[in-house]
């Protein structure tokens, strides 16, 4: 006859649980290291379940990351002719992309500043890309009447309200004269 | 007696007229010489000058400034519209001139460097720098003009002609912040 011990759990020392079987019948005595075909199966009751008290902490709900606002401009041409229309050659154009932010239509304010420092501003509307040309600034040499560097950038907004500014382009206007030669 | 010396006197007056005005005649037709000789020549170089700014103007090669380099690019010529457009010029004006028996010859230094062009002009000139190694630091057109010219005084010399040769040329010139 085996007795199985039973040796409380650590955690559980307190436990008053006690073994719940017997084994009903003898071992056998052969020597074949296997147990009995009707070798009962002694049963000790399992560690008694360690019960941990969980604190439920309540996280507020986050709401969906907005896409940063991001505005670029490029422009067509990084050198060009003085008054370029002039002698039949191409005036400056413009290209833009705003993304991100809340989406929908952007409001855009191109800045376009000459040479001499004056600044022109066009208000535009935008879904993603625009394009910007002479046609639309009502000049035939925009972007070519003054000679030096000139530089353009846009701020977009989108419609809540949230602006980014886009980093510069630039280009060159020069004129090449032609004079006697002595 | 009397009446013989005044006859003589008379006479040395005459021969003296005579002197005077073939003198005068002669300063004439060489003041006219030099005149009409300094205007051809002045009209010439005006009109060799006028022929090489516009086939510089007009040869310029404007498409290749727009390239996307990020600076202004140096500009060049098209040597075959410089070339015409100088001709073209340089033709319409001895015709108003009514000058048919001319030669001339135009060449051009297309690249934004210049360049020389070795025996141009092919004789020696007044104005510019007379017959030799043309050359030029910009893109430039040069145009050599020669015609002849009727003298008053000359053909007593033996030179009913003068030929008249000038140069002009005309570059173009490059803005300072031009690519390197």
């Amino acid at each position: 006859m085996i007795v199985i011990g039973y040796t409380p759990y650590p955690g559980n020392s307190g436990s008053t649980a006690e073994p719940t079987a017997q084994p009903t019948s003898e071992p056998d005595n052969d020597d074949d290291d296997q147990g009995g075909n009707n070798a009962p199966q002694p049963t000790s009751p399992p560690p008694a379940a360690t019960f941990v008290p969980l604190t439920a902490t309540p996280v507020p709900p986050t709401p969906s990351p907005v896409p940063a606002l991001n505005a670029d401009l490029d422009a067509d041409y990084s050198s060009l002719v003085f008054y370029a229309s002039r002698v039949g050659e191409p005036p400056q154009g413009m290209s833009g992309e705003v993304s991100g932010g809340d989406g929908g239509a952007y409001t855009v304010i191109l800045h376009v500043r000459n040479p001499e420092g004056s600044e022109s501003t066009y208000n535009l509307t935008t879904n993603g890309t625009f394009d910007f040309d002479s046609g639309d600034a009502g000049d035939p040499d925009f972007g070519t009447t003054v000679e030096g560097t000139w530089t353009a950038w846009i701020e977009a907004s989108d419609s809540v309200g949230t602006t980014a500014t886009s980093a510069s382009a630039t280009w060159e206007v020069g004129w090449y004269p032609s004079h006697e030669t002595p | 007696m009397g009446a013989m010396v005044k006859k003589a006197e008379s006479g040395q007056i005459a021969v003296l007229i005579v002197v005077l005005a073939m003198l005068f005649t002669g300063l004439a037709g060489a003041l006219i010489d030099v005149y009409v000789l300094l205007e051809a020549r002045n009209w010439a170089y005006q009109a060799a000058q006028q022929a090489a700014l516009v086939g510089v103007s007009k040869g310029r090669e404007w498409p290749g400034i727009t390239s996307d380099r990020g600076c202004l690019e140096p500009m060049t010529l098209n040597e075959g519209t410089a070339r015409s457009e100088a001709e073209s010029l340089l033709q319409k004006e001895m015709s108003l001139r009514g000058i048919s028996d001319y030669d001339h010859e135009v060449r051009v230094l297309p690249d934004a460097s210049g360049g020389s062009v070795s025996g141009f002009p092919p004789e020696t000139v007044r104005l510019g720098e007379g017959r030799g190694d043309w050359s030029a630091s910009e893109p430039s057109v040069g145009v050599y003009l020669s015609f002849p010219v009727q003298t008053f005084l000359m053909p007593f010399f033996g030179r009913p002609q003068v030929q008249i040769d000038v140069f002009a040329a005309g570059s173009i010139h490059q803005p300072a912040n031009v690519c390197p």
